[in-house]
């Protein structure tokens, strides 16, 4: 657990006033195999972390699960960003406005889900095929993700984390919050054989 | 002629306990073949319900009990209302039982705060060495004070309960 490592938790603690907040029960998936082996996984689990002012005003957000050494990079940026921020009301337009053309300048060829330009050809994918699944997933976070909230964030000033969790989870995330099997319907039902009896049933 | 016929009688009503045997005897056959409908197993792994949530149970049942009870009153449950006036009655509440949960689990208006964790399936675990505060409200006051951003960390599920 990120949490759990001694560097990021003394970090967090010095430099942030840390809070988390459960938008939603996370789905999990029971396994009875009938031979007295059963596994319980969560499915669909997904973060973000929210820098805000005092006020509760959006400085920036970090989708998804990030790897140590890259989330608290990102992290202490964004300590910077809040301080230059306490003088400078425009520094947050400014810094969103700037990253989003970033973006937009990136070559696009989506291979995730989202319609955002995308990173992946930048990816040496040797590279991708050889790094772990975490590695994999901040690449993601820091590309395509980041430049859909970047994008967004430049239009809206004052944004509080309750005006832009549900955008946030559907949008970026992939994960709509108010739908009841939170985007997987048809992955669930598409091609299940019983889907009429199941619909019937529920 | 006369003794023709009546050796034919005699015949025929002879034979006739062999008919109406055979014709049993196929029906039983029949009965043993005919595949059960719904078979309930031996060992079934239902836990038997608790009566005082058998409403559905109760309902139905205590209107035959009260009929038995006092044979001469003259309405003794639904069966004796004329069909257009059949109401479901108030005690039957299975349905919002079974449904109200389900309804509130797939709510997703209201954001969850945080609390104490009690799933039994889902034990409490340490949410990381970090100290955190209880809420974004009291989070962003101790900001205002120490002059450092607010860390909001957003996730599903619990960060203090194992699965998350």
């Amino acid at each position: 657990m990120l949490f759990s490592n001694e560097k990021v938790a003394a970090t967090i603690s010095e430099n942030f006033e840390p809070v988390w907040v459960s938008v939603r029960p996370v789905p999990r998936v029971t396994i009875d195999f009938g031979n007295g082996k059963v596994i319980k996984r969560t499915l669909h689990g997904n973060v973000a972390t929210l820098v805000c002012e005092p006020s509760g005003d959006i400085v920036d957000i970090l989708p998804g699960v990030y790897e140590a050494d890259t989330y608290l990079e990102r992290l202490l940026e964004l300590k910077w960003l809040h301080e230059i921020y306490k003088t400078d009301a425009t520094a947050l337009r400014r810094y969103h406005t700037r990253r989003s053309k970033q973006a937009t300048d990136r070559p696009t060829g989506d291979t995730s889900r989202n319609n955002g330009p995308n990173v992946a050809s930048e990816i040496n994918v040797k590279h991708v095929a050889a790094s772990s699944s975490l590695v994999r997933d901040t690449e993601i976070n820091e590309g395509p993700r980041r430049q859909m909230i970047h994008a967004y964030l430049k239009d809206h000033d004052h944004t509080k984390p309750s005006d832009v969790t549900k955008w946030l989870y559907r949008e970026v995330l992939h994960a709509d919050l108010d739908d009841p099997f939170m985007g997987l319907g048809e992955t669930l039902f598409g091609r299940y054989p019983f889907a009429d009896e199941d619909a019937i049933a529920r | 002629m006369n003794f023709i016929y009546s050796a034919a009688a005699v015949a025929f009503i002879a034979s006739l306990p062999a008919f109406v045997f055979g014709q049993e005897q196929q029906r039983q056959q029949s009965l043993t073949l005919r595949p059960r409908v719904n078979p309930i197993p031996a060992t079934s792994t239902l836990a038997p319900i608790p009566a005082e949530l058998d409403l559905t149970k109760r309902v139905i049942e205590a209107p035959l009990e009260r009929a038995i009870a006092f044979p001469n009153e003259r309405s003794h449950g639904l069966n004796n209302r004329p069909s257009s006036t059949i109401k479901i009655p108030r005690g039957d509440r299975s349905k919002s039982f079974i449904e109200r949960p389900i309804e509130s689990l797939l709510a997703t208006d209201n954001l969850h705060k945080n609390t104490t964790a009690t799933d039994e399936d889902n034990p409490s675990v340490q949410p990381g060495l970090v100290k955190w505060h209880k809420d974004f409200e009291t989070a962003c006051t101790a900001a205002d004070k120490s002059g450092k951003p607010v860390m909001l960390f957003q996730l599903l599920g619990k960060l203090d309960q194992r699965y998350t």
